[in-house]
């Protein structure tokens, strides 16, 4: 079964239209990248997908369930986990702070509290569970630093530790690579490479199954490298859907989206 | 009936007197000024300090408000100079609570000037007795508040919404930073709209001096009466302030009639429905 | 000069840390506040007495400010309740169920704060939130002052402190410094509720609400459920302040619900120290002191108020507790914990 199903997707701000109808489904385990040129929509079809705002007509499935009008901290429980454009951490908490706070929500939410009520500090398994994570992500090392004085790159490592923290089955990251230098866009692929295997083979999908990816992307380079199947976007519609060779070769796609013939050639060779 | 209506009426466009400053500098700063109700009292202190106990004619008692306004007006660049200028991007919670320190300054300053006694200033000659109207007795005082309450609120919308000046305040309060870039003297627009705004407070003291018991708990009534009207009538709206003082008339009225030994509760129970149902003002928020 | 005195302390086993500091401080504060009534009349204790309880009034107020960052300016209100709940239960003659009383007074703080946050929460405003507040109080206020069975502008009069009956004994808190060691027993029991909840996880909770509010959301968070929460936290606390005020000042009017009530724990928190959990106990300690010294100052008392609170939020935005950390910090550097 899919993990996550669009079906018949619209959504407006006041008069505009910025989705027409989008249908996709997104399969368990792959990584599914969603493109477009600059006002496509697909941020607008991601916040639709991670409940940031609702859609007007259509349903969101997740996991065979509709999730269309569930608020972000119950899709995020039932294991949608998202990043943003811009990495958003709580700023003046210390970087294990930030995934005590992540951990500490899931554990509640699930009911499996192991402190003890009367308890102020954070049970031991869970800041043991916090270092796993910065680990995982290469920040053990920073782990008392405020989240204010990291670097740009060190706030999505850390913004990815704190997704990963609620244990989701899916991940919807919004450009991981956005401002980054070239180097550090191949490191950003490594590393979503590497979090997505299950912990039995070195990554941090919890549940023992591979890790969903959702992202939106502009480096095509990371998309390419990457992702299984593509979604391409132009005006609010989907003018195509494939794997990475279907979409190298879909005219449609390299007229509207890629330019002109010549360009298109160089790009994508 | 006519008699509460014109009673409630004139409760109205008096709260519209004190809101309209107060929407203002809402309207071109963003900040909720606590400190209006103090300015206002201290216009209507101002005035009475002028007229003594009666003004000599409606003009004189026109003409000393519009004095008050103008002196209120400079305090009021002083304030924006030396406080709100400095409030650039700081938490929303901080601009309330500096203005609330300058409402308490203010309010020690005529403590100590006029100190704690009561005043009272009766209506000029003219505006003292009443007049029959299909034979309701009204006093003329009364209508005179509407009246002023009327003026000014087209002497704002024609400046606001028809005016040069006017749409310069409209781009600085929007995109101060781009105007700028046009050429236009920002800070200078800010400073003359913050003036107008706390000189509006002033003539509002003033006029509405006449009738009231003149005691520094005064401007605490009108100031919360004034915050709910432009919330009501989405802040910085100068038009849905105008609306939602008649809103409170009506209300206002509705209680006088139907449940006199509570007055004042309805108001309340309204202006906090009117709240939760128009969270962002009945006309919408504003900038200017 | 620093680095001379950071020499002479050296051997670093002798000296006190920054926060051992202000433990002794702290327990020297509670010593003398516990033996007050040994040193001073009755009406400068009752001037103490009030002040403890609007600090655990504020501390409460606090923790919706600082932990779930949302501002009332209605708590007045709440304390009004329960100050009148209490008012009605002692006059009718119920002193020997005071604990009771203050319980139930309590739980009716609660409840209102409940139904108001939970309608009033939904709307991220400040502003907003803070007008509904403040004409919800004075909605209150209004009422009471035309409510002739609660004493309508005058209030409740002649309020008797009451003889507290447990089971086996009972405490009798008529006098002065009887009830006034009550409050201090009551400032220990509130403070220690509100410490433990704003340092556990509901309060680690609340601030990742306060720092973002979307990531908040996104990591699981029920933000509108834990701001209720803290809403109806600090509703609890007012109303239970305000149920231990009325046999204090054993008078209680409609003012309580008053705009000055409702500012007070602004004042107190900003000037204490914002974001800090001390910060309201400080801050209302320093108040009644500027208080007490200017009373004769008509006027200027007004002035000096609001001229330190303006410096507060233009030159030291930590307020007290702020500069003294930073001031300590700068005599005795090398002192911090790690």
């Amino acid at each position: 079964m899919s993990i996550l199903e669009l079906s018949g997707i619209e959504k407006s701000y006041g008069p505009i239209k910025v989705l027409h109808g989008i249908n996709a489904t997104v399969e368990e385990g792959e990584v599914f990248a969603i493109i477009g040129p600059n006002g496509a929509g697909k941020t607008t079809l991601f916040k639709v997908m991670t409940g940031e705002s609702y859609a007007n007509a259509g349903t969101v499935r997740f996991d065979g369930r509709d999730v269309t009008f569930e608020p972000p901290h119950l899709r995020t429980r039932a294991g949608v986990g998202r990043t943003f454009q811009v990495a958003r951490v709580f700023n003046p908490l210390t970087a294990i702070g930030n995934v005590i706070v992540a951990i500490e929500a899931r554990k509640k939410a699930q009911n499996r509290d192991d402190n003890p009520w009367w308890a102020v500090k954070p049970s031991a398994s869970t800041r043991e569970e916090a270092l796993h994570l910065l680990e995982g992500v290469s920040l053990a090392g920073k782990a008392n630093f405020a989240a204010t004085d990291l670097s740009h790159g060190d706030r999505k490592r850390l913004e990815l530790a704190i997704t990963l923290a609620g244990r989701p089955r899916i991940l919807m990251m919004d450009e991981p690579t956005a401002g980054m230098s070239p180097g550090d866009r191949e490191q950003v692929s490594l590393l979503i490479e590497r979090i997505m295997k299950p912990e039995a083979e070195g990554g941090l999908s919890a549940d023992g199954r591979k890790l969903t990816v959702v992202m939106t992307e502009h480096d095509m380079s990371v998309i390419f490298g990457l992702a299984s199947r593509i979604l391409v976007m132009n005006q609010g519609e989907l003018i195509a859907l494939g794997t990475v060779d279907e979409i190298r070769n879909n005219p449609q796609v390299r007229e509207v989206y890629l330019g002109t013939e010549d360009q298109t050639l160089e790009i994508v060779a | 009936m006519l008699f509460t209506l014109i009673n409630s009426l004139t409760l109205g466009m008096a709260v519209f007197l004190v809101a309209a400053g107060l929407t203002l500098i809402f309207g071109i700063m963003r900040i909720l000024n606590f400190a209006h109700g103090a300015f206002f009292m201290l216009g209507a202190y101002l005035t009475s300090t002028m007229v003594q106990d009666m003004p000599g004619s409606v003009w004189i008692l026109i003409g000393t408000a519009l004095v008050a306004g103008v002196i209120v007006g400079l305090f009021g660049l002083a304030v924006q100079h030396f406080v709100l200028s400095k409030l650039d991007g700081i938490d929303e919670h901080f601009m309330l609570i500096a203005t609330y320190a300058v409402m308490l300054m203010t309010v020690g300053g005529i403590k100590s000037v006029w100190g704690l006694e009561f005043h009272s200033v009766d209506p000029p000659p003219g505006l003292d007795l009443g007049v029959d109207i299909f034979g309701t007795f009204v006093p003329s005082f009364s209508l005179f508040i509407i009246c002023a309450g009327g003026v000014v609120f087209l002497i704002l919308d024609y400046v606001i919404h028809r005016s040069w000046a006017g749409k310069l305040a409209v781009a600085i309060a929007r995109d101060n930073w781009t105007t700028n870039l046009m050429g236009v003297n920002g800070p200078l627009g800010t400073k003359i709209v913050v003036a107008a705004s706390f000189a509006l407070a002033g003539l509002a003291g003033g006029l509405l001096l006449p009738n009231q018991t003149l005691s520094p708990a005064l401007g605490d009534t009108f100031l919360l009466m004034a915050f709910i009207t432009i919330v009501i009538g989405g802040l910085g709206n100068i038009r849905g302030a105008f609306v939602a003082a008649l809103i409170i008339a009506v209300i206002d009225g509705l209680n006088t009639y139907f449940l006199p030994s509570f007055p004042g509760v309805i108001i309340y129970v309204g202006m906090v429905a009117c709240l939760l149902l128009w969270p962002n003002g009945i006309l919408g928020e504003s900038r200017l | 000069m620093s680095s001379s005195v950071a020499e002479r302390h050296s051997g670093r086993e002798q000296a006190l840390t920054l926060s051992q500091i202000n433990r002794v401080l702290f327990v020297a504060a509670a010593v003398i506040i516990a033996a007050m009534p040994y040193l001073t009349n009755s009406g400068l204790l009752y001037l103490v007495g009030t002040t403890l309880i609007l600090a655990v009034y504020s501390v409460g107020w606090n923790f919706l400010f600082s932990w779930a960052g949302l501002a009332s300016f209605g708590s007045g209100g709440l304390f009004c309740i329960g100050a009148y709940v209490s008012a009605v239960a002692l006059r009718a003659g119920w002193e020997q169920y005071f604990l009771l009383v203050i319980v139930v007074a309590t739980l009716a703080g609660a409840a209102v704060a409940f139904l108001v946050g939970f309608v009033a929460l939904r709307r991220t405003s400040g502003i907003f939130l803070a007008i509904l507040t403040l004409s919800l109080a004075e909605l209150l206020r209004h009422t009471l002052m035309h409510t002739r069975w609660l004493g309508s502008e005058d209030g409740l009069p002649n309020i008797t402190r009451p003889t507290v009956s447990f089971i086996f004994f009972e405490l009798n808190l008529k006098s002065g410094p009887a009830y006034y060691w009550f409050i201090c027993a009551f400032a220990v029991v509130m403070l220690g509720i509100c410490w433990w909840l704003s340092h556990g996880p509901l309060g680690r909770r609340l601030q990742a609400v306060r720092y973002d509010i979307e990531r908040a959301s996104f990591v699981g968070i029920d933000v509108h459920r834990n701001r209720l929460l803290a809403f109806v936290i600090s509703g609890a606390v007012a109303a239970c302040a305000g149920a231990v005020y009325a046999p204090w000042a054993q008078i209680v009017t409609p003012e309580l619900s008053g705009m000055i009530r409702s500012t007070q724990p602004i004042l107190f928190t900003l000037l204490g120290g914002l974001h800090s959990f001390w910060g309201p106990v400080v801050g209302a300690f320093a108040f009644m002191g500027i208080d007490y010294a200017t009373r004769t100052l008509i006027g200027i008392q007004e002035i000096i108020t609001g001229g330190i609170l303006l410096g507060v939020i233009l030159v030291f935005r930590g307020g007290i507790v702020g500069s003294w950390n930073a001031l300590l910090a700068r005599i005795f550097p090398g002192r911090g914990e790690q």
